[in-house]
């Protein structure tokens, strides 16, 4: 079951894991891998399309499908592409025939969610490899969203994400009294950034701020180009075990990780900054020894699916204070050559590929500290910050990663 | 407890019902009652739990994202770490004791829920198949577990249902409690080519079986996640054990929640445990066509 | 046995056009010249159809049967109209075997190792329904296939193996630009909100608002569940007002689907007095345009005429704003 790493002490772990010492077994990312991300990959099925992503991170870890010890899956939720349990339908596509696999759902959550179970599969000591996958093929559907195919006696404005998040960044411009050009100064910034993103599927080199200012309306305040695409996309990571990442050649190390979600109806559960995120962030933070976030951190990569979204994020997360957040990215403090590089990926407004763009922003914190993201290097990266988030602002994921072992 | 239970996980909750289709409960009202009831037997509050694994299907109800509104049931307030799945709640499982053993927490609820509303809820599984070779041929699950039968064979009843598995490391246990000690979990994953498979064998059961030092082994109590009467002797056989008594809760024909199936198989082996009536129990789910994916928990006394 | 809940019909609709590419493309491809490609697995062993990452091989239409489901009353979307079989079909040169249908007449035809052959369709269009059904090889002579040039390195084929060999097959297809696999399955639903939904639903219908209040934490949810997803307690019926505040608010500009209301229109969180949770409603009869909704405005429920009311949130037209 688990890798050639160690198969003696595997072997008596099986047979009696009763006597197992519990504890976290350090992890490092060994691999990173994502398709080139469109708003139709018309050149894949579901499964071609995920081990493309698998394929890439395995390569970079210098590693065959043999290593891997378990797969973890994440997307969702399973009625975008009509397929119950893809992980049944793609086992030998993720070499998973023969192998534990695990499965992720928790909606745009799902990738983030993926890699910390991913990390949990290491920390528990039985897998000394671990591929985690996302992927998102949400091009396909012939009559819509079937996401939107509303339940009876339900209202049919009941569901919508657009709505949600319009109305989630009017309460934080309500509260925060941010102008009216933060949304317009945010996604010009990740729209700048997905440019130097090979992977990215928007990169539009004549956006403008007054274009982006002038763009067309959707959900108030949000316009068209403060939105996110609608993509098809995987990701894939390798998890090792510190003996087993011992052989690859670049590991990015894992310093903490965490999920956390809420009911999405308490009447403590704040849209706008919820306590999930907050409760999340504190959790890694603290495994990761940090305690002033906004400084420690070189980088950060966080879900942001519109533009407006990456102020309240901010605060939400410990990178700024509350009410504040605006003003980080009003005064380019989140931009490439800022204090605090955001989504210097150019984030999902590059491209959303909804179950994989968690584990996107994962991958890209990664691919930062190990000095591997190309033209948007952030210089001298040595601890990033991975988010995810899904549902009603009621699933969150993070993982913090390092350039030297905890 | 002895020394070698330090690090050990264990049973010391688990509860399920199940329900008519369509008596008009929702998931969440299905499941609460089942929740309190694991809970309580495991003398734990909902404060206890810090990390929540789920399951379910959407398909079975039509619902997209049952997990939202399944959240009335489970502990989830203040947040906490918690993960969901579209599959069986046997495999939520095997995610939560992975989680305690990694140390995220000293307490675990597993639940699942099952509603199939679908005006054939079986063939909900066939969105299961591989969508661009097999689905076009529009096997009813019937018809590819046929493939695997020599003879004639009984199909289960889909039902409504719930189940809940309160998992625990020593640290979370409350004093006095039964308990059955998580002594293994193992799952495999077959192709979903079945003409690549010896569909008269299970490769990912003998797999799961090895894993856990099965073969050659006595086993006091075996549940079995057949949905197709002629699986369980597939299973039996992959499992290599000599098996005192095999299905004394009755096994899932009369009464399988789809997605819920799988754990309360492993309600049963715990409590059977936990009663004292074995010293050392099997409990086995399945997910996919034709015994697709397998997953074994072996309980022992504590 | 439903005694008090509300039920209604309810569909899904998966329509999709999946776009293949790979080893899938390829076998699809295969297919609309009459041809099956498997591959050549890392271990050797040759598979049907071929999975990601093996070697493409050319494998033969006729084959052997390995295992079979008999169909005596085949449903109208299944492949054959009379009682059929799928079957596990060992075809020639291959290791594994083709889940496909075997079109035999009878069951009693069929038996183990039965060899079989294609019956390929006159229109192919890159599809694993191409084969109309595997026939007893014995069964008549063969169809002449539409395109007779992919055909004619079968002629004569026979024995095992006779077309594994790449070289003696020619070269594998390449998928046409646009090949998709069609899915279109309608699910059909009876659904059922549940117990506690429904009275809620049942009493909007009747132009009262019902919430639930938690004993143990003092909170007022609408709309109500059965249990207090903070506490766990359950929650104890309450009346609540049909006036309220905003707490959040969007202008939609796009069109959802199902909702017939004039663009733009505004999209509220509304928090009920008395409640501690918001819901989200439309809001309208707006003065000065929408752009006057702010987070804080005080709203009150614009009630459907009675006998007008469905038991949904739709027996609330909107909520209008009024003067604190």
């Amino acid at each position: 079951m688990t890798g050639p790493a160690a198969p003696a002490a595997d072997a008596a772990r099986a047979l009696t894991p009763r006597g197992t010492p519990r504890g976290r077994t350090r992890c490092a990312v060994v691999g990173v891998g994502q398709t080139r991300h469109a708003a139709a990959r018309s050149d894949v099925t579901m499964a071609g399309l995920a081990r493309e992503a698998a394929l890439a991170a395995l390569a970079d870890a210098g590693l065959g499908w043999d290593a891997v010890d378990a797969v973890v899956l994440g997307t969702a939720p399973d009625t975008i592409e009509g397929v119950m349990s893809p992980e049944l339908s793609m086992a030998p596509a993720l070499g998973a025939v023969g192998k534990p696999t695990f499965r992720a759902y928790t909606s745009g959550n799902a990738g983030g969610q993926a890699a910390t179970l991913g990390v949990g599969l290491v920390a528990s000591g039985r897998f000394a490899r671990v591929l985690v996958v996302a992927y998102e093929k949400q091009s396909e559907g012939r009559t819509g969203a079937v996401t939107l195919q509303h339940l009876p006696f339900e209202a049919p404005w009941q569901g919508g994400t657009g709505s949600l998040y319009g109305a989630l960044c009017s309460d934080y411009i309500a509260r925060s009294g941010a102008p009216p050009h933060i949304g317009d100064v945010a996604a010009l910034k990740d729209r700048r950034n997905a440019l130097r993103n090979p992977f990215a599927q928007v990169r539009r080199a004549d956006v403008t701020l007054e274009a982006i200012a002038a763009s067309r309306m959707l959900w108030s305040p949000i316009r068209l180009l403060h939105a996110s695409p609608s993509s098809d996309g995987a990701c894939a990571v390798v998890l090792a075990a510190e003996d087993a990442a011992a052989g690859c050649p670049d590991p990015a190390w894992v310093h903490g990780a965490a999920t956390r979600s809420e009911p999405p109806v308490a009447p403590a559960h704040d849209f706008v900054d919820p306590r999930c995120g907050r409760d999340c962030a504190a959790a890694v933070y603290r495994q990761a020894g940090i305690t002033d976030p906004r400084r420690e951190l070189d980088v950060a990569e966080l879900f942001v699916p519109f533009s407006w979204v990456e102020p309240p994020t901010l605060e939400n997360v410990g990178l700024a204070e509350p009410g504040e957040g605006w003003r980080l990215v009003d005064d380019g403090a989140t931009a490439l050559d800022g204090a605090l590089p955001v989504n210097p990926s150019g984030g999902l407004l590059g491209a959303n590929p909804i179950g994989a763009a968690g584990l996107v922003r994962f991958a890209e914190a990664a691919l930062q500290v190990r000095g591997a993201a190309g033209e948007h290097q952030i210089d001298g990266a040595r601890l990033a910050v991975g988010h995810a988030q899904g549902g009603f602002s009621n699933f969150v994921a993070m993982w913090v990663v390092g350039r030297d072992k905890p | 407890m002895t020394e070698d239970d330090a690090g050990a996980i264990a049973v010391v909750g688990a509860a399920h019902a199940v329900a008519p289709i369509g008596d008009g409960r929702n998931d969440a009202e299905l499941l609460a009652p089942v929740v309190d009831r694991a809970l309580t037997e495991a003398g734990l509050g909902r404060d206890d739990v810090g990390v929540v694994c789920t399951a379910g299907s959407e398909f079975l109800n039509g619902q997209v994202g049952t997990v939202m509104g399944a959240f009335d049931a489970f502990p989830g307030w203040p947040p906490r770490t918690h993960a969901h799945l579209e599959g069986d709640g046997a495999f939520a499982l095997h995610e939560a004791w992975i989680r305690l053993l990694a140390g995220e927490a000293e307490a675990a609820l597993v639940c699942a829920y099952s509603r199939p509303l679908a005006d054939e809820p079986r063939r909900v599984l066939d969105l299961q198949l591989d969508p661009y070779v097999v689905a076009p041929l529009a096997p009813r699950p019937e018809d590819l577990a046929g493939l695997q039968a020599t003879g004639p064979f009984t199909a289960s009843q889909p039902c409504a249902g719930a189940a809940a598995v309160v998992l625990a490391a020593a640290a979370g246990r409350a004093p006095g409690r039964p308990a059955a000690v998580v002594a293994g979990i193992e799952q495999r994953l077959d192709t979903h080519d079945l003409g690549e498979r010896d569909l008269a064998t299970s490769p990912s059961v003998a797999a799961a079986a090895a894993a856990l030092g099965l073969p050659g082994t006595v086993i006091d109590v075996l549940e079995v996640h057949a949905p197709f009467s002629h699986q369980r002797r597939i299973v039996v056989d992959a499992l290599g054990a000599e098996v005192r008594a095999l299905d004394p809760s009755g096994g899932c024909l009369a009464a399988d929640p789809i997605m819920v199936t799988g754990l309360i198989r492993v309600v049963e082996a715990a409590n059977a445990v936990r009663r004292g009536e074995a010293a050392r129990a099997v409990a086995h789910a399945t997910n996919g066509p034709c015994l697709q994916h397998n997953l074994l928990c072996l309980l022992e006394a504590a | 046995m439903n005694l008090r809940g509300l039920r209604a019909p309810h569909t899904l609709q998966l329509a999709f056009d999946r776009s293949v590419g790979g080893a899938t493309a390829a076998f699809l491809a295969g297919l609309a010249r009459a041809e099956i490609w498997g591959g050549r697995a890392v271990d050797g062993r040759i598979r049907v159809p071929p999975q990601e990452g093996d070697e493409l091989v050319r494998v033969g239409d006729t084959g052997a049967v390995r295992a079979w489901s008999w169909v005596a009353a085949p449903a109208p979307d299944q492949p054959l109209a009379r009682p059929f079989a799928y079957a596990l079909v060992q075809l020639d040169g291959a290791d594994g075997a083709l889940l496909h249908v075997v079109d035999a007449g009878s069951e009693a035809a069929l038996a183990p190792g039965l060899r079989v052959r294609a019956d390929w369709r006159a229109e192919r269009t890159g599809s694993v329904l191409d084969i109309r059904a595997f026939v007893p090889a014995d069964a008549g002579p063969r169809a002449a296939p539409a395109d007779p040039e992919a055909h004619a390195d079968l002629e004569g084929e026979s024995g095992p193996g006779a077309q594994a060999d790449p070289e003696a097959a020619g070269a594998p297809p390449e998928p046409p630009d646009g090949l998709v696999v069609a899915s279109d399955r309608v699910l059909r639903y009876t659904f059922e909100p549940g117990l506690v939904p429904s009275r809620f639903y049942q009493a909007l219908a009747a132009g009262r608002i019902e919430g639930g209040r938690c004993p143990a934490c003092d909170q007022v949810y609408v709309p109500p569940h059965e249990r207090c997803p903070a506490c766990g307690a359950v929650l104890e019926p309450c009346a609540v007002a049909d006036t309220g505040v905003i707490e959040s608010v969007t202008v939609v500009h796009l069109p959802v689907p199902g909702l017939e209301v004039e663009l733009p229109f505004a999209w509220a969180r509304v928090r009920l007095d008395g409640a501690h949770v918001s819901f989200p409603h439309l809001v309208g009869d707006v003065p000065g345009g929408l752009e006057e909704v702010r987070v804080g405005q005080r709203v009150a429920a614009v009630w459907a005429p009675a006998g007008e009311r469905p038991p949904s949130w739709e027996a609330i037209r909107h909520f209008r704003p009024v003067e604190p």
